[in-house]
């Protein structure tokens, strides 16, 4: 049953280190972004969600402004 | 749009590497984000307590907050927070008199390190022997109560035979003579401070048997 709800959420580790790097690579600070994919683990789902949508808003706003 | 589409998107411009310095937009970017980020992650802190802290039964919740009194820093923020808000972290009122306690206790402690790094190693020694005596005779009820509703919640009758027999002894302390030698003490040290006037020292009479519960 645990398994079956954490498999529950869309958002994948892998996935979320994509981004992470996306946005290091856009200049965030890579310290900071460690820590997000250390605390990922213990994240309950809503949380990912939110910080997910948060850093995808972060590299889609710091494209427009490299464009 | 897929998730690599999405990271990528608008990626064929130029991105700007790390070590540059960055336009004052993307800093703003930046910045925002990061507030927002932290609201996440103050969402996340408050329900991980719930869940955590939450779910003890309540005399253990009370056994965690005593247990942070004494952790250093933590515990003089959280006591003097405690003592200004009326109530403990776990919800319990605090009455008029723990308040006074709670200040005194850190009050005395402040001072006591306040006199160590002033070198007065025998005012600390005083000071510090007082905030530890008020902190005791504070803690020490609070402390048994809860121990020993936890002995009745999961029927542990040796701890809790155990628990009243150091009850007993504890009640077999003067602890009203300790703290007025405490006091005492700390009048002493006051006095010596120079400048200071012999009639400004601390005055302090406290009706322990009455109000302390012990």
């Amino acid at each position: 049953m645990r398994h079956l709800i954490l498999n529950m959420t869309s958002i994948n580790k892998a996935e979320f280190k994509k981004v992470i790097d996306k946005l290091v690579e856009l200049g965030e600070d890579s310290k900071e972004m460690d820590l997000w994919c250390e605390l990922f683990d213990i994240m309950d789902d809503e949380t990912k969600e939110k910080l997910y949508a948060n850093l995808l808003s972060e590299i889609k706003q710091l494209n427009k402004v490299c464009q | 749009m897929n998730f690599e589409d999405k990271i990528n998107e608008k990626s064929n411009t130029p991105i700007e590497k790390k070590g540059t310095i960055l336009e004052g937009n993307q800093e703003k970017i930046m910045e925002s984000h990061r507030k927002d980020r932290l609201e996440i992650l103050k969402t996340f802190s408050a329900k991980l307590e719930k869940q955590t802290i939450g779910r003890l039964p309540k005399p253990m919740q009370n056994l965690v907050s005593v247990a942070l009194n004494y952790a250093g820093v933590v515990g003089l923020v959280k006591m003097l927070a405690e003592a200004s808000a009326g109530q403990t972290m776990t919800g319990e009122k605090l009455s008029p008199k723990d308040r006074i306690m709670y200040v005194l206790i850190q009050g005395t402690n402040i001072a006591a390190y306040s006199l160590l790094f002033a070198g007065d190693l025998k005012g600390f020694g005083y000071f510090y022997g007082t905030s530890w005596v008020l902190n005791e005779i504070q803690q020490w009820p609070v402390i048994v109560k809860n121990l020993k509703l936890l002995c009745e919640k999961y029927d542990l009758p040796a701890l809790n035979k155990f628990l009243d027999k150091t009850n007993a002894l504890i009640e077999k302390c003067d602890a009203q003579k300790i703290l007025e030698k405490s006091l005492k003490g700390i009048n002493r040290v006051a006095e010596n401070f120079k400048g200071s006037p012999k009639n400004e020292t601390f005055d302090f009479k406290y009706d322990l048997d009455k109000q302390s519960g012990i």
